[in-house]
């Protein structure tokens, strides 16, 4: 037999990723990067008797009644999908306390006929909050099988995995009658569409796009089959009628078997949103949880960092003294080590970040910053949903992007989706570290330490570039589209240790093992490049600079720099190098700077990766790559090559320029064009560009 | 004024009470409005911590999303918590806990319970 198919779906907040955590445990895939470009994860789980089911977390939706880019997938998938891809059976997570919404899209699901198994998560809290379910009558009254679960305690799964084995005793017969939403209209619908399920007709043709691009969004049923097709006004009159009509059965059925005890529950709650929701506090809150935020990000990671630097630079030097000499260890030690080195070093700010952003979601108090902060967003059109985009952006622009599917409006996440880039992400990161360190000299100023104000500040810039560039777009923008706002407020939770750790992890994995890919691969090539030349001067270099005057009373060592210095002048990197100079060179670069810039547009970390590639190009020691960099001297000023305003300049251009191929892939598809991430390109980088010039020419 | 929103309180009971007095309420509510354009109870009109219950709304103005988390005629309503600049209102309808623009939130006409 064929996996079975599972579909794990929810209300958001319900608890569904740790439910999913818990059946797959560390067996999961998700296809956070182009490429690999799927928008689900998908996990299996081994059931009881030995067989496996490939579980699918989609996201998190209130309804099938589609009204977010959320929401389409998880319908796309149900209703439009192949046959073969469609689920044999959904899970449905639904918590505790919340049962009368999660029952809204129970009964939803239930009407599209395919079997349901109902997850009542967070039963361990029914004693506490004094919540009594009668099971029989639920079970019986929806026509399912229910799992009390607590995804937190990790009771109940055992229980969940064999009603997963027994799916085929499901029932599939629907809670409410369709029909009653309007005999009439229903009538005429199965008329024009014989054979078809009116549900599933019911859900298409009320199928609202107003979260997508309108002219790009994909097709409805606009065949009509001479179908008279009521009005929206009359549409949306009957949409209503349905959720009351859900509800009326929903109510009846809480009435009958649900008790709760109302004194117990909302008392925590109201407290600490009285404080986090303050008109003072809750900003110097959030203010001061950013500024924990950053401080961890630089100032903890930077042990790790040198560690992992250090380490690097000895296991180069080892491999190159170990191992027989030959262009095998050279590949080593001066390509693929210090190029995974590279993307390596900046594990540790990436786990900070992904540790923090997961801390703040999984607690509920990402929806209170969203709370305060929207009238501030409106401003520069954007929502008060943009602020996890923004805050997410911080770690990497595509998660973030993807973020944006929350946000009801078309025109408030399509600024966000634009300005999300700006946002300095963790692969800046490493630029900024290495530059900052060369050109900012390492002292106190006011107590404050310079380095870290750079950083500061250039993160600043970022933010201020994003809201600036949010405000032009609103005003240039002509795109009308229904404004409006509902934002859950979920109840506080203590973030569970194990979703935690899995994002962390999932996520730094993610990082490294696809962005060490892309640099693994332009670390060979570079190096190939580096190494190898067409010319006769490219082979003959020893002579020709023992030829020339004045070299032959240099020492060994000054001898060995002046070849290897020849040799990559002459190389097919040099080459490609000289042909790109005249553009960079206002800006402050030579051209090893630019092969750098070139191959970090796959993306931004590779920069240090490549440069540690092309300088360690023939050189004896393996020194960290700081060092390394420190000593180049620029050959048309003479000077040292990073020196500040190079650095000022480039710093600027690593700030605003769109160097992610991956960031563009997912702005493609989440606007579903090519149109919006040229705009950024072109836009991004050619601001850069002018403002990197600027400053160099100012303050050389 | 005061003697009008009074009056208007006792209107919408008694609109739930009986349908006997609907034809004297519709006169009384036409008068109302003649008198004075203003008188309006929306959820935007609620004070933190204050309850209502939701009235008839035009279905057009409002998203079905709202509906589908509980925003329906009859249900209970109650004003958690003002953002900043009194921009959104924290709401808590039947158990549900959202957030939703003042604009939004001035199409939903309700009774204020006591």
């Amino acid at each position: 037999m064929a996996e079975l198919n599972v579909a794990l779906i929810g209300n958001p907040n319900t608890g569904k990723t740790s439910v999913f955590n818990q059946l797959t445990g560390l067996n999961q895939k998700v296809g956070n990067y182009p490429g690999i470009t799927v928008e689900k994860k998908v996990g299996t789980c081994k059931l009881p008797d030995g067989s496996k089911a490939r579980i699918t977390d989609l996201p998190g939706t209130y309804s099938l009644n589609v009204t977010s880019a959320d929401e389409q997938i998880v319908v796309q998938l149900l209703l439009d999908s192949e046959p073969e891809s469609r689920p044999d059976l959904v899970v449905m997570v639904a918590d505790v306390e919340n049962l009368k919404r999660n029952l809204f899209l129970f009964t939803q699901i239930k009407d599209l006929k395919i079997p349901v198994i109902l997850v009542v998560n967070m039963a361990d809290i029914m004693p506490r909050k004094g919540i009594s379910l009668d099971i029989a009558l639920f079970e019986k009254q929806l026509h399912t099988k229910i799992a009390l679960v607590s995804a937190r305690k990790g009771t109940g799964i055992d229980e969940l995995k064999k009603l997963i084995l027994q799916f085929r005793e499901l029932s599939v017969s629907s809670c409410i009658k369709v029909t009653d939403i309007d005999p009439v209209y229903f009538a005429e619908l199965q008329k024009a569409f014989p054979g078809e399920d009116l549900y599933k007709l019911w859900l298409t043709h009320t199928r609202e796009s107003d979260f997508l691009d309108h002219k790009n969004s994909e097709h409805r049923l606009h065949d009509t089959n001479g179908f008279p097709e009521r009005s929206q006004t009359e549409r949306k009159k009957m949409q209503q009628k349905e959720t009351i009509l859900r509800y009326l059965f929903i109510n009846k059925l809480l009435k009958e078997g649900y008790k709760k005890d109302l004194a117990a529950a909302t008392d925590l709650r109201s407290r600490i949103d009285r404080i986090l929701t303050h008109r003072v506090l809750g900003y110097v809150i959030f203010f001061l949880i950013m500024l924990l935020v950053f401080q961890s990000i630089y100032n903890w990671s930077s042990y790790p960092m040198d560690f992992i630097d250090g380490l690097f630079a000895s296991m180069a030097e080892w491999v190159s003294n170990t191992l027989p000499s030959g262009s095998f260890t050279e590949l080593l030690a001066e390509g693929v080590i210090p190029g995974i080195g590279g993307i390596v070093i900046f594990m540790p700010q990436i786990a900070f970040l992904f540790l923090f952003i997961s801390i703040l979601e999984e607690s509920g108090y990402m929806s209170r910053v969203v709370f305060i902060m929207d009238r501030f967003m409106r401003r520069f059109g954007l929502s008060g949903k943009s602020v996890v985009p923004l805050i997410s952006g911080t770690a990497c622009a595509i998660p973030a992007i993807m973020a944006t599917r929350t946000i009801e409006n078309w025109k408030e996440r399509l600024i966000t989706i634009l300005v999300t880039p700006f946002i300095t992400c963790s692969a800046r990161l490493p630029v900024y570290l290495i530059i900052v360190a060369l050109v900012i000299p390492d002292q106190n100023f006011m107590g404050l330490n310079l380095q870290g104000l750079t950083l500061m500040v250039l993160y600043l810039l970022g933010l201020i570039m994003a809201i600036f560039s949010a405000f032009i777009l609103n005003k240039i923008l002509k795109i009308k589209s229904r404004s409006f706002f509902v934002a859950e407020m979920p109840g506080y939770r203590m973030p569970m240790v194990k979703n935690v750790t899995y994002t962390v992890v999932e996520k730094t994995k993610d990082f490294v093992v696809n962005a060490g890919k892309i640099i693994l691969a332009i670390s060979i090539v570079l190096w190939f490049l580096a190494s190898h030349g067409p010319s006769e001067q490219f082979k003959n270099a020893e002579e020709i600079v023992m030829a020339q005057p004045g070299n032959t009373q240099l020492s060994e060592e000054e001898r060995n720099t002046a070849i290897a210095s020849y040799k990559l002048r002459h190389s097919y990197i040099g080459i490609i190098g000289h042909v790109i100079e005249p553009v960079i060179r206002p800006l402050g670069y030579d051209w090893k700077i630019g092969i750098a810039l070139v191959t970090s547009f796959a993306a931004r970390e590779v920069f240090v990766g490549s440069l540690a590639t092309i300088y360690s190009v023939g050189t004896e020691e393996k020194e960290t790559i700081k060092t390394r960099l420190s000593g180049e001297i620029n050959e048309w000023t003479g000077e040292k090559t990073f020196n500040f305003p190079t650095g000022i300049s480039l710093l600027l251009f690593y700030a605003f320029a769109m160097q992610c191929m991956s960031t563009l892939a997912v702005v493609k598809r989440e606007t579903y064009s090519w149109k919006w991430p040229l705009i950024q390109l072109f836009f991004m980088t050619g601001f850069a560009y002018v403002t990197a010039l600027l400053a160099y020419q100012f303050i050389k | 004024m005061g003697l009008i929103r009074f009056r208007k309180y006792n209107i919408i009971a008694l609109l739930k009470q009986s349908q006997i007095f609907r034809k004297i309420v519709n006169e009384n509510i036409n008068c109302c409005l003649m008198l004075n354009k203003v008188i309006k109870n929306t959820i935007a009109h609620l004070k933190k911590g204050e309850k209502g219950i939701i009235g008839e709304y035009s279905t057009d103005a409002i998203p079905v999303k709202l509906q589908e988390m509980g925003c329906l005629p009859g249900n209970e309503v109650q004003l958690i918590q003002l953002s900043p600049f009194n921009d959104l209102l924290y709401l808590n309808i039947s158990g549900s806990y959202f957030a939703i623009r003042r604009e939004t939130a001035a199409l939903i006409e309700i009774a204020k319970a006591e």
